[in-house]
């Protein structure tokens, strides 16, 4: 839960959806589609309301949460010249790029799957503006530019002014502060409405409760028409409860190009966290790491990962050896545990240590405030007694160390079990520092 | 101002939620509190007048009204509000409790994910009414051997074991929730308990931030040095730096911030809670770290090390008298098994003499 990113599309759909409302005055036309494939784009071209996509020149570009699309080279705009880009040709494109895998300047890698298509819009620069806001400190921040695009972000602090509004500030007074900031070289036909436009867009950012929100550029054309090129979102999902209708089916969180490529695993874990009242959580860092850690509880999972990452270094490992970061808290039921132990113990028992060293399930936790440490366990149980020939095969030793209600039962039951099926284990309570497990188990 | 709460603390608790009362009541009992820490419940949608609890072996009853206002007009010197609303509801009900003039010093909020926005109008308007909000997004803080709120501290076993129920001489900050706990325990074994621990919720926007907890403590005479568990992103340590900086934190400090591991990894993975994600190079854990070991706050190699810094720091205290012995109170058990007063009973007997349930006499089974 947090702020998080929506596609342009989204975006722009929400601005859409509020224009009237927030920014009378001015006029947006929102000829915009998403596709995910050139058929798709031939197909929405015949349906009512879509007949510009035959009628105008267009631009295409992906649609996944990253920028520096122009210097990626990832907007079709033009083919022999600006503004001349055909229906067909934007379709062959977009399967063109489909087709293979795309590297960024940035070096995050994947395929390309979604595509913003809109009508080509001529301009000149100096219908260029940018203008955004976001959150810095416990203070809204507005900031306005008289030059849009590229150059906008080449000398930031020249160019661009700031307005800071406290999250108390009164209307009047805000719309005061922005007048005051409005950037000097805006041309003055467009002054007193760039002036409106950015107080509605201040509002409009708060109103619907945007993280961040940037157009860049926004082009002022006759007649107070808009023209939004680029823009990027951040919502904060917090707020989805109160912006149902606002937001409507906008909001969605699509996951950040080149980290679609989650394991099965990951995949099934956050499946099952998303269907249950618990938290699990599980990102792989190394698959072939031979320290793997089952830990309780968001804050106990960070401060095993540093241990584990320092006295890793400090025992002449490095930071590879930890395989995996995630945790599981909130209660899990017993099926819930047993499912993420038997997923990390497949993952640990899938490749021999290069170095053939053993590997090591670190079953960490704080002291839990309410979770019943015994039940958790009984799933841990469960899934060592299935797996059990697994983890002797590849050497899997155990460390356990957890406190709160119910764990010398815990304890007992894990340690009686693993002794049961001849397996390696270790275990601690309360009385032992919270990640000495990770020294014991690595110093071995 | 001095200490956040005292033995005479009482709360308004809104919610009523039973089992984070009956522990809070528990701990009144466990070390002999002349009243319940819990006033009044507020329980909107509820008609009972009052709602029945252990007082150790005894019941009790603890008043239920279905308004904040109401509460307040009962109990005028309740001024701790414990809000168990839910993140939907959470901000109208510290908003109402704010407005009442003078009732309240604390609101402690528990909801996670309440709307940004509402936080941070929440928090600005708590603090320009002069009152703290501890939270959103905690299990809340305790002053040990004077008020707990709800489940800080887990089972009263965890609170004995962690010497939570008398004072002790360190002064407890973190973030997260779950750690409190494992850090009351670190210091119960490796010095002598706490005297004041807030954790101060894992939201990005939180009332209280360290730096104010911190300054309470320095003007805190039971509080003869902090600790600080700190987090990967945000700036806040870099407020207590510049307290040490310039004189306004005396006391020693111990901190440590959490996250050391994000370095290692470019994007993508987020390592702890919606408050935890660097944007820049100074709000990495390591970066904090090291900052807060040039400004002469104790910091230790690693997170496991905590308990060496801990120890040489409340041993030097020690030596020089700052930290003198505690005497170990009397504590009063809570016991294991307890009874209601009253029982309805469905299945009965009264045809004869005296009714009967399951054939033994009424008399016979419903006796304390």
């Amino acid at each position: 839960m947090a702020q998080r990113a929506i596609r342009e599309y989204d975006g722009k759909a929400i601005f859409s959806r509020h224009w009237e409302q927030y920014f009378s005055g001015f006029h947006y036309g929102f000829k915009s589609v998403l596709v995910t494939s050139g058929k798709e784009l031939l197909d929405k071209a015949e349906e009512h309301g879509f007949e510009w996509l035959k009628q105008e020149a267009l631009v295409a570009k992906p649609d996944m949460l990253f920028g520096k699309r122009g210097k990626n080279d990832l907007v079709l705009f033009k083919t022999n010249k600006p503004g001349d880009v055909t229906l067909a040709e934007a379709a062959a494109w977009i399967d063109e790029k489909m087709s293979k895998t795309t590297t960024l300047l940035s070096g995050q890698h994947g395929t390309l799957s979604h595509f913003i298509i809109e009508p080509f819009t001529p301009h000149t620069q100096e219908q260029e503006y940018y203008i955004s806001a976001t959150t810095v400190g416990e203070d809204d921040v507005l900031y306005m530019s008289a030059e849009g695009g590229m150059e906008v972000e080449e000398g930031w602090d020249e160019k661009v002014n700031e307005v800071t509004i406290p999250i108390n500030m009164s209307d009047a007074d805000m719309e005061h502060a922005v007048k005051a900031n409005i950037p000097t070289d805006i041309q003055a036909k467009d002054k007193e409405a760039f002036t409106s436009f950015a107080i509605q867009f201040f509002k409009f950012y708060r109103d619907l409760n945007f993280a961040y929100l940037e157009i860049n550029p926004i082009v002022m054309l006759d007649n107070n028409e808009m023209a939004i090129l680029d823009m990027v979102a951040r919502l904060d999902d917090t707020a989805g409860f109160m912006m149902v209708d606002e937001w409507a089916e906008n909001a969605n969180f699509p996951t950040a190009f080149g980290m679609e490529d989650q394991s099965p695993e990951e995949k099934a874990v956050a499946e099952a966290d998303s269907k249950s009242g618990a938290s699990l959580k599980l990102t792989i860092l190394n698959p072939l790491g031979h320290v793997w850690t089952m830990v309780a509880g968001g804050g106990a999972s960070v401060v095993y990962a540093d241990t584990i990452a320092d006295l890793s270094e400090a025992n002449g490992g490095s930071v590879s050896d930890l395989a995996n970061y995630g945790e599981y808290s909130g209660g899990p039921t017993t099926g819930e545990t047993k499912f993420y132990a038997d997923t990390l113990i497949d993952l640990m028992t899938r490749h021999k240590d290069a170095k053939g060293r053993n590997k090591i399930m670190i079953i960490g936790g704080a002291i839990a405030n309410f979770t019943d440490v015994a039940k958790t366990f009984t799933g841990i149980i469960q899934s060592f007694e299935e797996n059990v020939d697994k983890m002797k095969e590849h050497n899997v030793q155990i460390y356990v160390r957890r406190g709160g209600p119910n764990y010398e039962k815990g304890l007992k039951d894990i340690k009686e079990a693993a002794d049961r099926l001849g397996l390696y284990i270790e275990v601690y309570g309360p009385e032992t520092h919270v990640t000495d497990i990770v020294r014991m188990a690595l110093e071995k | 101002m001095a200490a956040l709460f005292t033995r005479d603390t009482q709360a308004i608790f809104w919610n009523n939620n039973k089992s984070a009362i009956q522990r809070m009541l528990d701990y009144d009992y466990t070390i002999s509190r002349e009243t319940p820490s819990v006033a009044v419940i507020v329980a909107p949608t509820s008609s009972n007048k009052f709602e029945k609890f252990f007082y150790g072996p005894d019941e009790i009853m603890v008043p239920m009204v279905r308004t904040t206002a109401e509460a307040a007009a009962m109990f005028p010197k309740a001024d701790v509000l414990l809000n168990f609303a839910s993140f939907r509801t959470a901000y109208d009900v510290t908003m109402e409790a704010i407005a009442i003039e003078g009732q309240f010093k604390t609101v402690m909020v528990t909801a996670e994910g309440i709307p940004e926005r509402l936080a941070r109008g929440m928090n600005q308007a708590a603090r320009d009414a002069g009152v703290t909000v501890i939270g959103p997004a905690t299990v809340g803080g305790i002053a040990p051997g004077a008020f707990k709120i709800a489940n800080v501290g887990g089972t009263i076993e965890n609170i004995v074991n962690s010497k939570l129920h008398r004072a002790g001489s360190c002064g407890l900050v973190t973030r997260s929730g779950g750690l409190f706990n494992e850090l009351s325990n670190i210091i119960a074994i490796n010095a002598d308990g706490i005297a004041e621990g807030v954790a101060i919720g894992g939201d990005r926007f939180v009332g209280s931030v360290f730096i104010d907890n911190l300054l309470r403590m320095e003007s805190n005479p039971d509080v003869k040095y902090m600790i600080l568990l700190g987090e990967v992103g945000g700036t806040e340590e870099y407020k207590v730096i510049e307290a040490v900086k310039n004189g306004q934190i005396k006391k020693p400090i111990i901190a440590w911030c959490i996250g050391t591991i994000a370095k290692h990894f470019s994007t993508g993975v987020q390592f702890g809670h919606a408050g935890a994600s660097a944007n820049a190079d100074a709000e990495t854990a390591g970066a904090k770290n090291i900052a807060m070991a040039e400004a002469g706050i104790y910091v230790p190699a690693s997170f496991n090390d905590l308990p060496v810094t801990i120890k040489e720091v409340v041993a030097k205290l020690t030596a020089e008298g700052v930290i003198t012995e505690i005497e170990e109170p009397e504590l009063k058990v809570v016991p294991k098994v307890r009874k209601a007063n009253e029982f309805i009973c469905t299945i009965s007997d009264d045809t004869g003499e005296e009714a009967t349930y399951a054939g033994y006499p009424i008399s016979a089974v419903a006796t304390p």
